[in-house]
């Protein structure tokens, strides 16, 4: 199994973790942006963009930090199933309900 | 190079004890109907969600989110040191995640008392009601988190860990994540949803 994580040391910019928590803060940031009312009016748009965007946070925390990327399929499916089921249950109870 | 320096620290494993996934997965269902039951309330009276949304001071919603994402970033290095022995850096590591956990509290209670000041409390309205009992049951789960990664701050000091120790660790580190995980669900859902 390829191993891109440099267990020596732990925090440097090489590291997946590093490289991982950096795209965090972006779409953290990107989010609060529009959330704000900056770029896109259409508030339906902006939540549906930010909750799309929060999942996909989610996902990358359980597959790198939780390091189900490594675990059997079982779990990491199920991990990924209430991910993808929970940003559709949300969408269609935002927008349907 | 790179490549030899990586350690082959992750084998195809469950991380932590099997159990914990019944509990973390257990946990993060609760939390979908809380943020289900959130939503369809919303949508008897969106207006009223709105208005006393944009009571919240987004600012907390962002800076706790970047407190408990670093603070994940820690306890992930955290468990990758303890599993290569490295016994003064991965107590370290636990430490710094903690200190940032603590900060979230820190956080949480000057947002909470300048709610309190304003007179905003869970029975202002339904937006408040759902706004207090969320991030309040999130606030539990940061105090247990906290705890833990106490534990592993002990723990990462002995230098061989026996394989269920190590799953402990592992298992301890993906409850904090679980809680990062979810806050970074809650701050749209609470702050940013219109």
């Amino acid at each position: 199994m390829t191993l891109t994580t440099d267990a020596r040391n732990p925090l440097t910019l090489r590291n997946t973790f590093t490289v991982v928590w950096a795209v965090l803060v972006l779409a953290t940031v990107v989010s609060w942006f529009f959330g704000n009312d900056h770029g896109i009016d259409d508030h339906s748009v902006v939540t549906t963009l930010v909750l799309v965007i929060a999942f996909v946070k989610a996902r990358l925390v359980g597959m790198h930090f939780m390091e189900l990327r490594f675990a059997p399929p079982a779990l990491r499916i199920a991990f990924e199933v209430w991910c993808v089921a929970s940003c559709l249950l949300l969408l269609g109870f935002y927008h349907f309900d | 190079m790179l490549k030899s320096r990586v350690e082959p620290a992750v084998r195809r494993h469950v991380p932590g004890e099997p159990g914990i996934w019944i509990f973390i997965l257990g946990d993060m269902g609760i939390f979908l109907i809380l943020f289900l039951t959130y939503l369809h309330s919303r949508s008897a009276d969106p207006a009223l969600f709105d208005t006393s949304q944009r009571e919240l001071n987004q600012a907390f919603g962002v800076v706790n989110t970047l407190l408990l994402l670093t603070s994940s970033l820690f306890v992930a290095a955290g468990v990758q040191a303890t599993r290569v022995g490295r016994t003064t850096m991965a107590p370290r590591l636990f430490l710094g995640g903690f200190v940032l956990g603590f900060a979230f509290i820190g956080s949480k209670v000057i947002e909470y008392h300048q709610k309190y000041g304003d007179g905003i409390t869970p029975s202002t309205d339904h937006f408040f009601m759902y706004y207090y009992a969320m991030t309040g049951l999130h606030l539990l789960h940061v105090v247990t988190g906290l705890g833990i990664l106490l534990y592993l701050m002990v723990r990462s000091r002995s230098p061989r860990l026996k394989p269920i120790q190590l799953a402990f660790v592992e298992g301890g580190a993906c409850f904090w994540h679980m809680v990062d995980l979810l806050w970074i669900v809650i701050f749209p859902l609470l702050y940013l949803a219109k």
